[in-house]
């Protein structure tokens, strides 16, 4: 027949199907509206919190008040929200946006991996498991306030005499801190020194007198005493923090996935600053 | 007189070599429990170690009406450098390297009873008072919030709120989380707890004013099973016989006063809390529970009061003068500052005998958000919801202003917020890092506070110090045997000398200058005087001990500082010009960095608005030693 194929009257089925679907789905979303529901895990969970704080587990007319206690806090939240109290407020807001954040990362629920998998992943990821290098070192040091502008010279001075096997312990300036350290990472070395004589310092090799080389206090004569290279792990020894670096990144990669989904429902408009 | 009164202290308080002439036996034997393996060599000449011995998790009443929820767990993971919350959604993370040590300190009156109030189904939730402090309504919350507050500084057990089980039971996870977190070796935690009293001693604000007369009980190894808090008596004196009793029963602690500052002339008064003469047993039960003191803090400054200090032109530092929780001015006259405090009780030596001030420093942050603010840089104060926001403390104007011009700073902004500081640390002496070596640094004082700056500081006085010392090898060693450490009596007729030696903070600024604070009293009345005795960038003290202005500038459009000025370290011998023979003296170091921005101005510098006029702009993060004390015997 000629109307179906009429484009006013598709038009028109169209919109009714549309005026139909809204309907029930206002109708479905005011039912959800007015449930309560307090499931198990939930109550479990405030069963917990009450016991951490009581110091005994709950009765039985301790559980229906911590129900009653939810039910109420539950009903006015809903109709705090109704009513909007909520709206611009950036407290509610983080929270509830991190609430969500909870959600998708529930949702994104890892599996356990095969044996086989899991070494499999292990060798692709081998550098995150190694132990950070570590350095042993001892300085020689020389004040800036003690040598003023001679403090190159002096410090080539000493480097000379180290070089033809003087005892370090009997040159340069006695510092405050340590003059030897044992098996520090470069991190831990920039807060003590400042970053540069980390930089430094990690580039050295080992067994010889260095260059002078400047930090924060000064300058210094560093000769390493050992590396502990950042330490290749072995597979066996560490199979429970595999699988759970395993799980964490599996986990990671589903919550991701579930929030560019998320987001990828909206159309997102970045507005140019005047 | 003082010999014994020396000998006493000395012996009741198992404090090691503290005279030079008596005694020469400095190390302190470090005994660790069975089993207990100290991770790290312990090194004679003793390592510097920082740490925080003031912190309220949500267990505080006042920090859980803050919105803090983070627990003891959470303080610790924050002093090894992990991160944490603010109530505000922020991150909290340290700035420099993960603390060395830590206490939780909590309000151990009404101890974890307000999340109990806020506990679905508890006792106390059915309480008026518990829907009135979570209601929605300001006034209602205020005033059942105030109901505990006073409750909390007079002691006071309210009939069906004060539950001690609930005490018991969150002290007891307090306990357990310090334990859990000690590692030997690597990362110290006590067990403690904070001691709140306040005594009413005002009426201007319907009563409420009063002298804080808080302190802070740590514990070198096992706890009792409950804490000694004001509802047990709001009268430090009993908490000292409480801690005598506990030592006997193997429960070894120290209370540590802090906020002197807004005591209203309470804490260092020249009578006992009720009111009588001291005397020497007061003054020897004082000394041996409470051989620190606390400083530095988010809330100022207790070392002294430009009013107390008119020529020393450092004394405004990070002034706080409002008692708490009130706009009523503390008495600053007498009781309230630890400098007038050591020459009462060098007076007090040779009045009764003996010295109830005879104490070190430390500093600590009394963080009420389970992590110290330390950082000018990044400054997130103190009380959570409350001062976590730059306008809420009155670093930039109300209300998204761009100008000062014309704008009212909300009065609690204004007189408290705005005036707390980035501070402070605690830092120890001691051969190793564990409980034992830590607790017993503190009992002999070879301690320091700073602002937040991890200045390292050595400080020895000896009769036999010479200026060649400053170069040997062995200075430390050879200092630590023939003279004492910060914290220590020099006993003898010679004249002193010592050897003073400052380190920068590599991740902050470069020194300016070291002083020394020398306090003594003539006919009864109590003297002061400052001396500079180095002075960076070449400089020589003048004929006032007075340093060279350095030149050091701080550059307020980008928080720069001068990178010529000022030294990676400073290292002198000095004697005392002034030394009279046989008068008694006490000798504290205080090193000055040079300016920085304050945390105000960082915010403000964020906010891209001109920092609050009414603020100090810049300030000298600085670090105070324990004093050495001069002790002649004849």
């Amino acid at each position: 027949m000629r109307i179906f194929r009429d484009p006013i009257t598709h038009f028109v089925l169209i919109g009714l199907a549309l005026v139909a679907i809204n309907h029930f789905w206002n109708s479905w979303q005011g039912e959800q509206g007015r449930t309560i529901v307090v499931s198990a895990a939930e109550i479990d969970r405030l069963e917990k919190i009450w016991a951490g704080t009581a110091g005994r587990l709950p009765t039985g007319e301790d559980r229906q008040q911590i129900i009653d206690q939810y039910v109420q806090e539950e009903a006015l939240v809903r109709e705090a929200e109704r009513l909007g109290l909520g709206d611009g407020d950036t407290i509610i807001r983080r929270r509830l946006a991190q609430k969500m954040d909870f959600l998708v990362s529930d949702d994104a629920k890892a599996d356990d991996p095969t044996d086989a998998e899991l070494e499999r992943w292990f060798n692709n990821h081998r550098e995150r498991f190694a132990a950070p290098e570590l350095r042993s070192f001892t300085h020689v040091y020389f004040s800036p306030e003690k040598h003023g502008s001679r403090i190159e010279a002096a410090a080539e001075t000493a480097l000379a005499r180290l070089r033809s096997g003087a005892e370090w312990k009997s040159l340069g300036d006695p510092f405050i801190q340590k003059r030897s350290y044992a098996a520090v990472p470069e991190r831990e070395v920039a807060r003590l020194f400042g970053p540069e004589f980390a930089a430094a310092i990690y580039k050295l090799g080992t067994g010889k007198w260095s260059e002078p080389v400047g930090s924060a206090f000064g300058l210094h004569l560093v000769r390493i005493e050992a590396i502990d290279s950042a330490a290749q792990a072995e597979f066996e020894p560490i199979r429970a923090e595999v699988l759970t670096a395993w799980q964490d990144e599996q986990r990671g990669n589903a919550k991701r996935a579930a929030l560019d989904e998320l987001i990828g429902n909206y159309e997102v408009v970045v507005e140019n600053k005047p | 007189m003082t010999r014994k009164f020396l000998a006493v202290a000395v012996a009741a308080a198992s404090i090691s070599g503290c005279s030079a002439e008596d005694s020469k036996t400095t190390d302190s034997v470090i005994a660790l429990a069975p089993g207990e393996n100290a991770g790290e060599e312990a090194n004679p000449d003793r390592n510097v170690y920082f740490g925080d011995l003031h912190i309220h998790t949500k267990n505080s009443f006042d920090a859980y009406i803050f919105n803090i929820r983070t627990t003891p767990d959470d303080a610790y993971e924050f002093g090894m450098g992990g991160t944490i919350k603010h109530p505000l959604g922020y991150d909290l993370k340290l700035e420099g390297p993960p603390l060395d040590f830590m206490a939780v300190t909590d309000h151990a009156a009404y101890l974890g009873h307000l999340e109990a109030m806020n506990t679905a189904g508890t006792k106390l939730s059915k309480l008026d008072m518990a829907k009135n402090m979570f209601s929605t309504d300001p006034d209602k919350i205020i005033e059942a919030f105030q109901l505990i507050g006073g409750a909390v500084r007079d002691g006071k057990k309210m009939d069906g709120v004060y539950d001690p089980a609930i005490v018991g039971n969150v002290w007891q996870q307090i306990v357990d989380s310090a334990e859990k977190y000690n590692k030997p070796g690597k990362f110290t935690t006590f067990a403690g707890y904070e001691y709140t009293a306040v005594r009413v001693t005002r009426g201007e604000d319907g009563g409420f004013a009063g002298g804080n007369l808080h302190r802070n009980v740590i514990f070198r190894g096992s706890a009792p099973a409950m804490p000694f808090a004001t509802v047990d008596s709001a009268n430090p004196e009993d908490l000292w016989s409480w801690m005598d009793d506990q030592r006997e029963a193997g429960n070894d602690a120290m209370s540590i006063p802090h906020n002197s500052n807004v005591s209203d002339g309470e804490m260092f008064k020249m009578e006992t809390y009720n009111g009588q003469p001291l005397t020497k047993a007061y003054a020897e039960k004082r000394i041996r529970n409470e051989p620190l003191v606390e400083i530095t803090q988010v809330k100022g400054t207790s070392e002294t009061h430009p009013s107390l200090s008119p020529n020393d032109e450092w004394a405004d530092f990070e002034i706080y003068d409002k008692l708490l929780s009130s706009m009523v001015t503390s008495k600053t006259a007498e009781g309230d500052y630890v400098r007038q405090a050591i020459a009462n009780g060098l007076k007090l030596t040779m009045e009764i005998g003996a010295d109830p001030f005879h104490f070190g420093f430390i500093g600590s942050s009394d963080t009420h958000v389970a992590g110290g603010s330390f950082d000018e840089k990044n400054f997130w104060s103190k009380i959570g919801i409350v001062d976590g926001s730059p306008e809420s403390r009155g670093s930039i104007p109300p209300g998204g202003k761009k100008s000062w011009e014309g704008v009212t700073v909300d009065p609690r902004a204004a007189n408290w917020f705005s005036r707390w500081s980035a501070s402070g640390y605690a830092a120890v002496w001691a051969e190793q890092n564990s409980r034992e070596a830590i607790f017993d640094a503190m009992r002999r004082k070879e301690t320091y506070a700073t602002t937040g700056t991890r200045i390292k500081l050595r400080f020895f006085g000896g009769f036999g110090f010479d200026e060649a010392m400053l170069d040997d090898p062995e200075m430390v060693s050879k200092a630590y045997k023939n003279g004492v450490p910060m914290g220590g009596d020099l006993v003898g007729n010679k004249a002193p000398g010592f050897i003073i030696w400052a380190m920068r903070d590599a991740m902050s600024a470069p020194l300016q200058r070291v002083q020394i604070i020398k306090v003594w009293t003539d006919g009864g009345e109590a003297k002061e005087k400052v001396f500079d005795v180095a002075c960076s960038d070449g400089g020589m003290p003048d004929d006032n001990f007075r340093c060279p202005d350095n030149g050091a500038k701080v550059d307020l459009s980008n928080c720069s500082i001068s990178t010529n000025k000022g030294a990676p370290e400073l290292k002198t011998f000095w004697r005392d010009p002034e030394h009279k023979a046989g008068q008694r003296a006490s000798f504290y170091v205080r090193v000055l960095e040079n300016p920085v921005c304050r945390w105000s101005t960082w915010d403000a510098l964020r906010a891209g608005v001109a920092p609050n006029p009414a603020l100090e702009k810049t300030i000298q993060e600085r670090a105070w030693s324990s004093p050495i004390w001069y002790v002649p015997t004849a």
